[in-house]
Formats: structure tokens, C-alpha cells, sequence
């Protein structure tokens, strides 16, 4: 057999094995996908186990010079879903990216709960953090803030939650 | 025979793979410095996953807004030029080499935000080109279409006892649940499913049911394994129209030939 047909079957066999000990949790798996940069070692467990159930809401607020507060502004991030979204959804991006964030956030409150910095400084929260200080601001803002809310559906299952409440940050 | 396989698959791999490319041109400015997908803030956090893989320049030039606009226009081109390609010839590995190329910059350039179909185009992306571009012995096609046969019964299986160990899955509140959100969801069927948990039961253990013994569709009578299949089909348009998961449908019903072609396979070595 050809040996580049040899290589590739053993590359495809590598990889089926690791995709079944992925799906498992399997711990030096877990460890090594940090470095799964291209993303080659697929998560087929959709919803589950834990099924979504809520929708996240960016929303942040302005801290004036004079010590007082705005109010709280919401990001627009989606779009109402469209007829034609079966077929063409651009804005789904942009409402996963949020709910990976949030949920990339509410994992590292957990391990970091005495940790402050190691939260503020963590890629998903200067991701949110980087989108929010570049929007529009009073005239006489010197500080922002931001929350992570929860909303529980259509039909509503609970009241509005703050999942994720940052600290007010200066504008440069 | 083999490369009608191929054709199929790149025929629905690629109708997916060019709404996905445009999708993303549409919301280019998410990939700016104040948007989502800031390279600003994703620099970081990438280059430490690389370790000393990553250079100045790499970095550089995946945060340039015009690469990345080249990088979706060949992302959207490829796979359309790949349905005019023979399998296993030198045009065919290059350009699907350069698809792959593409996918693996692209997939480093976003690290957050990437769903199942990103994970299925990459794989059948690999497969493309180790299999069906560079490989030159017929048996590679075989490999390929079974390793995406695999991946692709190993994700509804997987999928299946995910559900299946959910409490909330299992008691059907899993349903309403996530369509109920304004994100996976639409109003009106929010509003009919409420309330009406026998159903939601019902629908979820069918869901998990079905998943967890897709993996069979390789080894089935051809009339039960179509069955199966077309189960698939409408799972993911009904997937694409309640929750808007679009993509889904394409990358995952573009294995359904490498199944089929498994499920032949193995029943002749049964048969004789």
C-alpha cells in the first residue's frame, strides 16, 4: 500500500479516537484542546447536557463627571429572526458569539471567585469590555459599566437576572 | 461510481459553506476593532494558544480587514470551483488545499462564536483535500467516505446521549425550553408548546431516540436506512426554521452519501 495512503488512514484513525475520547471528557483530551487552535477536535453535544435556556443582553451605563449615573443603554447585538432565516441568518454569529462569552465568563467567575483581576483581565471579558467602550458616549462621561442579563423567553419563565456585573471603567 | 459520491458531497457541502462565506462578508464589521471578533483582543489570547507558532507577522496580517476579505472570498470560491473538478487530480488539491487554508486561517482568526456545521465543514474541508485532492490510490476515497460516515454517526450519536443523560432533556422540558428563547426559538411555537408537556416528552425522546440509534443507518436495509436519512433531513430543516441553525442542514446532510455509501459496503461484505 502506498505509504501517503498509509498516512493518512493512520492520521483519520487518530483523529476518530480522539473525536469519540473528546465527547467524553476524557481529561488529557480536555487539556490538549487548548491548543486546538483550528478547532479540529469536534464537540458534537449540542444542548446538551444543559440546554439553553435563556437569552443573554448586553446592556451598559455611563458614570458622568459630576458622580451621577446614566442610564442603562442596551446593545443592540441581534436582530429579530426573519422569515427567511431558515436559509440566510447572518445575525445567529453574533448571538453565539455572546452566549460563548457569557458562558466563557460564568465558568471563570466559578474557578475565580476570589479573583477579581484574573476575571477582568480573561479575553472573554475584554472582549465585552472592548465592544462596549466603543460605543457612543455622553458628552461627560469619564467611566463605563456594563451587565451580562438573562431574559427567559417568549413565554416568560422568570424575571430579568444579572449574570455577569462588571466595574465601572475609565475612558481613556 | 466513487466520485459521484464526492460530487454529492460537494455539491451540498458547498451550497452551505457559500450562504455561511457571505454571511460572514455580511457582518464583516463584527470583525473590526470595536466588534465582536476584535483581533484587538483575540490577538492575545490566540498567540498563547500558539506558543511559538505564532509570529508578528501572522498575527499581523490575520487582523488585516482586507486578508480577511480575501480570506472569504476564496472561502466562497473554492468549494464552487471544487464542482468542476475531477477527484484525485492536480487542480482538485490545489484548490481544495486552498480551501483548506482558508478554513484553518479563518477558523484561527474568529476562536469564539464557531457552532457544529464550522466543525463539519472542517472536517469534510480535510477530507477534501487529504483524501480526494492529494491522494492519488483509489483507496482513499474509500477512507475518506468512511471517516466522514463516522464523524458523522458520532455526532448524532453523541448528540443522543448527551440529551439522554440531561434531566431536563429526559423529563421533556428541554424542547419548550430552547424554543422558548428569542436566540433558538420562534414566538409561536413557544407559545403552542407551552403547557403541553405530554408533547414536549414526546418530541424530545423521539429526539434522542433517533439520535442515540442513528449510528445503525450503516448497517440497515436500504429502505430503513433511507428512512433514517430522510429523518435527517427534516430534523435539520426543522433546525433551520424554529431555531435558525441554516448551516446545519448543509454540512451535515453533505455525509449522508459517504453513509450511504458505507451502508452498501458493509452490507455486501454481510451479503457476499
Amino acid at each position: 500500500m502506498e505509504a501517503y495512503t498509509v498516512f493518512v488512514s493512520l492520521v483519520l484513525s487518530c483523529w476518530a479516537v480522539l473525536s469519540v475520547a473528546y465527547q467524553f471528557d476524557v481529561p488529557w483530551v480536555r487539556r490538549w484542546s487548548h491548543y486546538d487552535v483550528f478547532s479540529l477536535l469536534p464537540l458534537w453535544t449540542f444542548f446538551a447536557p444543559r440546554p439553553g435556556q435563556s437569552d443573554y443582553h448586553l446592556l451598559y451605563r455611563d458614570r458622568l463627571a459630576d458622580g451621577s449615573t446614566a442610564g442603562w443603554q442596551e446593545v443592540e447585538m441581534v436582530e429579530e429572526r426573519q422569515p427567511y432565516s431558515w436559509l440566510w441568518n447572518p445575525e445567529k454569529r453574533s448571538k453565539k458569539v455572546l452566549t460563548d462569552v457569557v458562558q466563557l465568563l460564568i465558568d471563570l467567575a466559578a474557578h475565580s471567585q476570589h479573583d477579581r483581576v484574573a476575571l477582568i483581565l480573561s479575553t472573554p471579558y475584554v472582549l465585552v469590555l472592548n465592544v462596549v467602550m466603543s460605543l457612543p458616549r455622553h458628552a461627560q462621561a469619564t467611566h463605563r459599566q456594563f451587565v451580562i442579563a438573562q431574559t427567559f423567553g417568549y413565554v416568560r419563565r422568570g424575571d430579568p437576572e444579572v449574570v455577569i456585573k462588571a466595574d465601572f471603567h475609565r475612558f481613556c | 461510481m466513487l466520485h459521484t459520491y464526492y460530487s454529492i458531497i460537494v455539491l451540498l457541502f458547498t451550497i452551505g459553506l457559500v450562504i455561511s462565506s457571505v454571511e460572514f462578508l455580511y457582518i464583516l464589521p463584527h470583525f473590526h476593532v470595536q466588534g465582536v471578533y476584535s483581533w484587538r483582543v483575540l490577538a492575545t489570547e490566540q498567540r498563547q494558544r500558539l506558543g511559538w507558532m505564532s509570529s508578528h507577522q501572522m498575527v499581523k496580517w490575520l487582523g488585516d480587514t482586507r486578508l480577511l476579505t480575501g480570506l472569504l472570498g476564496i472561502r466562497l470560491a473554492s468549494p464552487i470551483v471544487l464542482l468542476f473538478l475531477h477527484p484525485q487530480t492536480g487542480p482538485f488539491a490545489v484548490v481544495s488545499g486552498l480551501l483548506l487554508l482558508t478554513m484553518l486561517a479563518f477558523t484561527l482568526r474568529r476562536y469564539i462564536g464557531d457552532d457544529g456545521s464550522d466543525q463539519m465543514n472542517g472536517i469534510i474541508t480535510m477530507v477534501l483535500f487529504l483524501c480526494a485532492g492529494l491522494g492519488r490510490d483509489e483507496r482513499l476515497l474509500y477512507v475518506g467516505l468512511y471517516f466522514l460516515a463516522f464523524q458523522a454517526c458520532l455526532s448524532y450519536l453523541a448528540a443522543g446521549v448527551a440529551k439522554a443523560l440531561s434531566p431536563e432533556w429526559r423529563d421533556g422540558s428541554a424542547i419548550f425550553k430552547i424554543f422558548n428563547t428569542e436566540a433558538y426559538g420562534i414566538r409561536p411555537v413557544a407559545t403552542w408548546l407551552a403547557g403541553k408537556r405530554a408533547l414536549q416528552w414526546i418530541l424530545a425522546w423521539s429526539v434522542i431516540v433517533v439520535e442515540c440509534f442513528f449510528p445503525l443507518v450503516v448497517v440497515l436495509p436500504l429502505p430503513l436506512a433511507a428512512l433514517l436519512l430522510t429523518w435527517g433531513v427534516v430534523f435539520h430543516v426543522l433546525c433551520a426554521v424554529i431555531m435558525g441553525l441554516n448551516s446545519f442542514l448543509w454540512a451535515f446532510t453533505a455525509t449522508y452519501p459517504a453513509i450511504v455509501f458505507v451502508n452498501l459496503q458493509l452490507r455486501s461484505l454481510v451479503v457476499g
